[in-house]
């Protein structure tokens, strides 16, 4: 096997790895805390990207990528509030959470999908270049969209994981999550935060659609693939712990890179469910999960 | 006989005898083709409920049960050049091995891991479809599958009539078979493990021998309906993967109401019709859907069944069922 | 001396199941009360309406003066209300210091937090040793001693714990007894709901004895049972 081969396989495990990092990540944070899988968190990542489209881009309001990627985060943070409040609050107390829930999300996911459709049209957008050219780190060269992934999802995930160890506000989600009637009695607002919660898994969903629309083309259907990908991650890792899910998200973006270049493009999503059945029929509770 | 199979069965033979009577006072074609479509769904979703309603299993891959009877039917029938009849049996055959494939390493998983595994068991399908195309077609797709035919009458002539009471007839042998399979002691044993697990297994109960008998029961009939609309539309195209179709039957059942078995046939009827009817609609036919599941689902969880019920109830009693309806929560 | 916890007339249960048939009591600050009687009778269930869990039905509950019968638990926190519930898990997966700070969550609390973590050390010594350590790693009686813990440092007007004892070996509540003991002697304003009467009568000024959702005994009223009857009548003899 060349050098180049493993540069290649290195490079973009990296940056699958990155990405599916934070997608995994707002995913792992709703289940963790409110016990609801978001079917609709790939649609996130999608209506982010064209809002950053929106406000950054030329043909939008033409305000620069930076100004497109601060207030599109910020609009998913508060589109996540609305969310909970509108899909999954009406359900919590039901004896079928999960099982609605996944029904909710998913009619979410058609609305959002169709909504985008309707306000952008089917055809694809181009996120303006982050940077005007690549960049080569140890002689393997990067995007300067692939650049802003590779950086900016370990940044991210340490500020989520200060977040949540770290402030009195995180360690509450935390907390709402393992015992909620107990967190009602110290005084905690179980409501807000899971508002909380959901809002900043919004925001990486949005933040993560926003590198992914930079690295590739935005369209109303671009957040089915990422959504299926992220479903893979968090079986793999299961679903109980944050730093599972990220191990599991690198893990997953190395075995599909190393599949990708070996056994080809279409071979590899039958390969790596593969993989994931194989782990669920040893590990029921995924690779780094708990009982 | 008992009395609540007389009501099932007086209500389902009633609502066959209508459709039945439908195409002779005059129904349009293109209305007929709504009908049969919706046939379909309906014994899609009915078959769903003895998973996801009786059986309390989160199977998330009865859709792929369909599409793998789609693409059965179609390489029986065109690539193996199988009479088409037996294509059509063949097409259930293939869904029930499918099904005994992966109940398999769902057997020792919980909750959200089962919806995840099957879910993403879908998505195995639709890969494999794709990336064997010399076989499948790839994302083109099978064209000009044969239909079926009695004799030399094609089943498409006279305004697709032979498609509408092949189908009508379908689904009527599905929902017998349902309700069969629900009231017997089989059918008994998966609902005790529903409603108390451990209990059940008390009583000797095998959960993993039950859990592989109810995917294998769901998934006979949902392979046919997966063959008759193959054999009906002609084409085995991946697009009947994607998560419209899902979406659709599953609200079918929740919206119906879960372990029913009319009432996820009832509302696959009214779903079709009405997305066919919104199809002008464009993009906003999925917003009205998605906002109609879940206003349901939060204001009427009870489903359709519920109202019904509790409407005949009504006529009888006051309103007091039907309020109880809107508070009922899914069973 | 004003009440500072008035229940007025409660009535409340589950589902369509009465528990508490139009209950009352008055506690006044700096006063602590002793609550036994069978299980399954209402005692935590007055609790859990107390303290905002539950929904009265009729009736109402006052706290300093203020009714707090239709209020969130949140707020019935933050005017200094704290529930230790029965058998509480906290949360498995935090630290022990993790949980006490979060005792300290309202804003009440959050200026008096350095002052009353050094209370629960001092109370418990051994949480000191352990503050680092997964709540879930901890023995029953750790937990307890954490449960209570948590109460101290959400800087309680009153303090309801239920059943701190439950299911502990005897020298371990004897370690708890002295802390709840200490509690009381302080300016906390207590509730303590036991099976063990005489660790009450020890702990606290007056009891109640809750049956079938009422209060059959209150030794605080002249010509009712005093302790040593209630002791006599109920727990037999040589209790």
């Amino acid at each position: 096997m060349s050098l180049d081969a493993i540069q290649s396989i290195l490079s973009s495990a990296v940056v699958l790895g990155s990405l599916y990092a934070i997608m995994a990540a707002g995913l792992a944070l709703t289940w963790t805390t409110l016990g609801i899988f978001n079917f609709a968190h790939g649609a996130l990542m999608m209506i982010g990207a064209y809002f950053a489209w929106q406000i950054g881009a030329d043909a939008g309001f033409g305000l620069g990528v930076a100004a497109g990627m601060a207030i599109g985060v910020a609009a998913l943070v508060g589109l996540g509030v609305v969310f909970e409040r509108l899909v999954i609050r009406p359900f919590l107390g039901s004896r079928q959470v999960v099982l609605i829930t996944v029904i909710t999300t998913l009619a979410a996911m058609i609305f959002i999908q169709n909504s985008a459709l309707l306000t952008w049209g089917p055809r694809m957008k181009q996120m303006p270049p982050v940077l005007p050219q690549g960049i080569s780190v140890m002689g393997i060269s990067f995007s300067a969209a692939e650049l802003l992934i590779v950086i900016a999802a370990p940044v991210t995930l340490i500020a989520l994981w200060l977040f949540l160890t770290r402030t009195r506000l995180g360690t509450a989600v935390r907390a709402v999550a393992q015992n909620p009637e107990a967190a009602a009695l110290m005084g905690l607002n179980v409501s807000r935060l899971y508002s909380l919660a959901f809002a900043v898994s919004a925001g990486l969903a949005g933040f993560s659609g926003i590198l992914l629309g930079s690295m590739r083309f935005i369209t109303p259907t671009m957040g089915v693939e990422p959504l299926i990908k992220a479903l893979v991650v968090v079986i793999f890792g299961g679903l109980g712990s944050l730093g599972g899910t990220i191990g599991a998200a690198y893990i997953i973006g190395f075995l599909e890179a190393t599949s990708i270049y070996f056994i080809g493009l279409y071979w590899t999503p039958a390969l790596l469910f593969l993989v994931i059945i194989v782990v669920l029929v040893i590990r029921p509770q995924g690779l780094f999960g708990k009982e | 006989m008992q009395r609540r199979d007389r009501t099932f069965f007086a209500l389902m033979a009633a609502g066959a005898a209508a459709l039945a009577l439908l195409p002779l006072i005059g129904v349009d074609a293109s209305f007929r083709h709504f009908l049969i479509l919706a046939f379909i769904y309906a014994i899609v979703a009915s078959n769903w409920d003895l998973t996801l309603g009786y059986g309390g299993i989160l199977n998330f891959a009865h859709p792929a049960f369909f599409e793998l009877g789609v693409y059965g039917y179609a390489i029986f029938a065109s690539t193996l050049e199988v009479e088409p009849w037996l294509a059509l049996l063949l097409a259930g055959g293939v869904a029930v091995i499918a099904a005994l494939m992966i109940v398999l390493p769902v057997l020792r998983l919980r909750g959200i891991y089962v919806i995840l595994v099957t879910f993403a068991f879908g998505q195995i399908c639709l890969q494999i479809v794709l990336s064997q195309s010399q076989i499948t077609g790839g994302s083109q797709g099978m064209v000009l599958l044969p239909g079926l035919q009695l004799g030399d009458w094609s089943f498409a002539r006279d305004g697709r009539m032979g498609y509408y009471y092949a189908t009508l007839l379908l689904l009527v042998l599905s929902t017998i078979y349902l309700r069969m399979v629900v009231r017997s002691s089989f059918g008994r044993s998966i609902q005790a493990l529903r409603d108390n697990e451990y209990y059940a297994i008390s009583r000797g109960i095998s959960v993993s021998r039950q859990r592989i008998l109810t995917m294998a029961a769901s998934a006979v009939f949902t392979g046919m309906a997966g063959g008759m609309y193959a054999a009906y539309l002609r084409v085995a195209s991946p697009e009947v993967f994607g998560l419209d179709f899902l979406i659709i039957v599953l609200s079918a059942l929740l919206l119906g109401g879960t372990s029913t078995i009319l009432g996820p046939v009832m509302a696959a009827i009214l779903l079709a019709i009405l997305s066919e009817w919104m199809m002008d609609l464009g993009a906003w036919r999925f917003l009205i859907l998605s906002v109609l599941i879940v206003g349901v689902l939060r204001f009427y969880p009870g489903g359709l069944y519920a109202l019904i019920e509790g409407l005949a109830k009504w006529a009888i009693s006051g309103r007091a069922a039907v309020r109880r309806g809107a508070r009922s929560p899914l069973k | 001396m004003s009440a500072l916890l008035e229940v007025a007339g409660a009535v409340t249960g589950y589902g369509r199941t009465r528990v508490l048939h139009g209950l009352s009591l008055t506690l006044n600050e700096g006063r602590s009360l002793g609550v036994c009687g069978p299980n399954g009778h209402g005692k935590t269930t007055l609790m859990r309406a107390v303290s905002g869990l539950l929904r009265l039905w009729e009736g109402d509950v006052r706290f300093d003066g203020k009714s707090i019968a239709r209020s969130a638990p949140q707020s019935i926190v933050e005017a200094g209300l704290i529930h230790v519930p029965q058998g509480n898990r906290l949360f498995p997966e935090l630290s022990v210091a993790e949980n006490l700070r979060l005792g300290a969550y309202s804003q009440r609390a959050r200026p008096n937090e350095a002052e009353n973590l050094e209370r629960v050390f001092a109370l418990f010594p051994k949480l000191k040793t352990r503050r680092s350590q997964k709540c879930r790693t901890l023995s029953g009686g750790e937990r307890q001693m954490l449960s209570i813990g948590v109460g101290v440092m959400a800087q309680p007007r009153l303090l309801i714990l239920d059943e701190p004892n439950l299911g502990l070996a005897p020298i371990v509540k004897e370690e708890l007894g002295e802390a709840i003991q200490d509690i009381a002697e302080r300016d906390i304003t207590l509730i303590l709901i036991e099976q063990d009467i005489e660790f009450i009568m020890s702990v606290t000024n007056h009891t109640l004895v809750v049956e079938q959702g009422e209060i059959t005994v209150d030794t605080s009223i002249a010509g009712d049972m005093t302790h040593e009857e209630i002791v006599s009548r109920y727990f037999g003899e040589n209790a």
